[in-house]
């Protein structure tokens, strides 16, 4: 799966993040229904970022006339 | 908590912060040759790690462990919802972060404002950008400031007063932006995200220990208050209510300035990764804890008679040590100092960037800086008198800030991602846009029973539309900037695959 499909993953949890809680867990009142649904969301978003910006490279622009390679010790 | 006690400890941070200030200083932001991206945007070689670290504190302001909570108090597991949408909202950054820092390094953008406006090939975009982010965050920085004032106020018990917990505030901000500009913010706000996160979680990890671990914790919420646990529960989160709150919340990476000028900053676009993962892992730690608090309060004190009282009255009790208590208020000191300075940096920039720039003539580089530097403290002067003046339309625009700034994402993403858009359409969408916000929120009007937060950016979509397809677009400059925009992202998808 390229990249950048990732993020349809992303959005796609975004919508259970309203559906889910609302409707399938709307009666469960402990922790296992809305607040561990939505640790687990939380959880998926990192992982799907880490996939989504696996090829964020150090160089993308060298050779732009601007471009500065050396990261400083900020 | 003597008053003795809170002086040393925000003596103790003043210094310490004031010191990684001054040593902040570098040739990029004080040297001879400095201009307007050395002093605003460290000249676009930040590390990741500081990034990080300064992305969450920016982001994360007084409101998660004063407010959060007392959501969570109110209204339940709505309120962790509710943060965890705008939290997987911030992976716009993963989309719309290359594409910033490309054409930001291109064409020079120092603030997003003027990037609209370039796209756009019409300076009234970046004006009126700039003077919409201030008209709704200079309101928002106040009500920070106030929130320091009564957080001082309310833990020594009136001993030190409002006015002078807001002036420390204002002074500190001040201090911390006009060192080193985004340099010692940036630095300040690590030192600060530290504190935050490792205050904040000793005090969750202490409290529900208190009450019987997270297994008793839970038990308790599940026979006591029930409906806490479930959406719409106490009733806080209706359905519409969350929409209303989620949707302006879920673009805030874009439309906050404060924090969209960080996509330009990053040394590589490996330092953005790791400052878009580092915060995530932030914010995902510091949303658990803060709504951890507003559940411990329900259940250590169900009976308040504000929310809002759930976070100092569960640092005023037994549950937590009073020396992690002092340590806390300073966390959230910290937490407000760290979103004001870099909402005054980036305001201030924008103010000499987008309005001084494009009004008067013969606008050096030199002379915006010296603007920018002018403006820094005018505007804290000005958050300051908002917040000593407790005016209700400051309370209402501060309210109305994340709603507010909502309108200007039709024209970000229309930026990057149709070429039809147009200045006309922009225009129509802020400065429209706008004004509908704010006339919803005075009002309190409520269109077919919809909050405000829903209506603003369907009402800036349409305008942007019509506006766009009623004006002629300038296809030149669009091809020229989508190009820009998008050769990194699809050289590198290639590899990738």
């Amino acid at each position: 799966m390229p990249v950048r499909r990732w993020i349809w993953g992303v959005w796609l949890l975004v919508l259970l993040c309203y559906f889910v809680p609302y409707g399938l867990l709307g009666q469960v009142h402990a922790w296992y229904g809305s607040f561990l649904f939505w640790s687990v969301v939380g959880i998926l978003v990192i992982v799907a970022n880490v996939l989504i910006t696996r090829d964020f490279g150090e160089r993308d622009f060298g050779e732009m006339p601007d471009d500065r390679n050396g990261e400083e010790e900020a | 908590m003597t008053p003795t006690l809170i002086w040393t400890a925000v003596g103790v941070y003043l210094i310490a912060g004031l010191t990684l200030a001054w040593l902040a200083r570098g040739e990029a932001t004080n040297g001879a040759g400095v201009d307007m991206s050395g002093y605003f945007l460290g000249s676009r070689r930040m590390n990741g790690f500081v990034s990080a670290l300064s992305y969450s504190a920016t982001t994360y302001s007084a409101f998660m462990m004063v407010g959060l909570a007392g959501l969570t108090y109110a209204g339940g597991v709505g309120a962790f919802g509710f943060e965890i949408v705008y939290f997987a909202g911030v992976s716009l950054v993963a989309v719309f972060g290359p594409k910033f820092w490309a054409v930001g390094k291109r064409f020079g953008f120092v603030t997003p404002s003027e990037m609209l406006g370039h796209r756009y090939a019409d300076n009234k975009v970046a004006v009126a950008t700039a003077l919409a982010s201030c008209l709704f965050l200079i309101p928002y920085a106040a009500v920070q400031l106030a929130g320091v004032g009564y957080l001082l106020a309310g833990m020594s018990g009136g001993t030190i007063s409002f006015t002078t917990g807001v002036v420390v505030a204002t002074l500190l901000a001040i201090l911390f932006s006009y060192i080193a500009g985004i340099r010692s913010v940036m630095w300040t706000d690590s030192l600060q995200a530290l504190f935050m996160i490792v205050a904040s979680t000793l005090v969750a990890l202490l409290v529900v220990h208190s009450l019987g671990g997270f297994s008793g914790l839970f038990e308790t919420l599940a026979t006591e208050h029930p409906e806490s646990l479930v959406v719409p529960g106490p009733g806080l989160f209706s359905l519409t209510t969350f929409l209303g709150l989620t949707i302006p919340w879920f673009f805030f990476s874009l439309s906050n300035p404060q924090v969209s000028q960080r996509l330009f900053m990053p040394a590589s676009l490996k330092s953005m990764r790791q400052m878009l993962i580092g915060f995530l892992v932030f914010g995902f730690i510091y949303t658990l804890v803060s709504v951890l608090w507003g559940f411990s309060a329900l259940v250590a004190f169900p009976d308040l008679p504000q929310s809002d009282l759930a976070t100092p009255t569960l640092l005023a009790s037994e549950h937590v040590p009073p020396v992690l208590g002092v340590i806390v208020m300073v966390g959230i000191l910290a937490a407000a100092v760290s979103t004001i300075d870099s909402i005054m940096l980036t305001l201030s920039s924008m103010l000499s960037r987008d309005v001084y720039a494009n009004v008067a003539t013969d606008a050096s580089e030199a002379k915006q800086l010296k603007v920018g530097k002018w403006v820094l403290p005018i505007i804290a002067v000005l958050a300051f008198l908002f917040a000593e003046l407790q005016l209700d339309l400051i309370a209402v625009l501060s309210v109305a800030a994340s709603t507010g700034l909502v309108v200007t994402v039709p024209a970000i993403i229309g930026a990057f991602y149709w070429k039809r858009g147009t200045a006309l359409g922009a225009l129509a969408s802020i400065v429209g846009g706008g004004v509908v916000v704010i006339a919803l929120y005075l009002s309190g009007a409520k269109p077919l029973d919809l909050p405000a937060g829903i209506w603003a950016l369907p009402v800036a979509v349409v305008l942007f539309v019509f506006g766009s397809l009623a004006s002629r677009a300038s296809h030149e400059r669009a091809s020229e900037f989508m190009a820009v925009a998008t050769s990194r992202t699809t050289a590198a998808s290639g590899r990738s695959r």
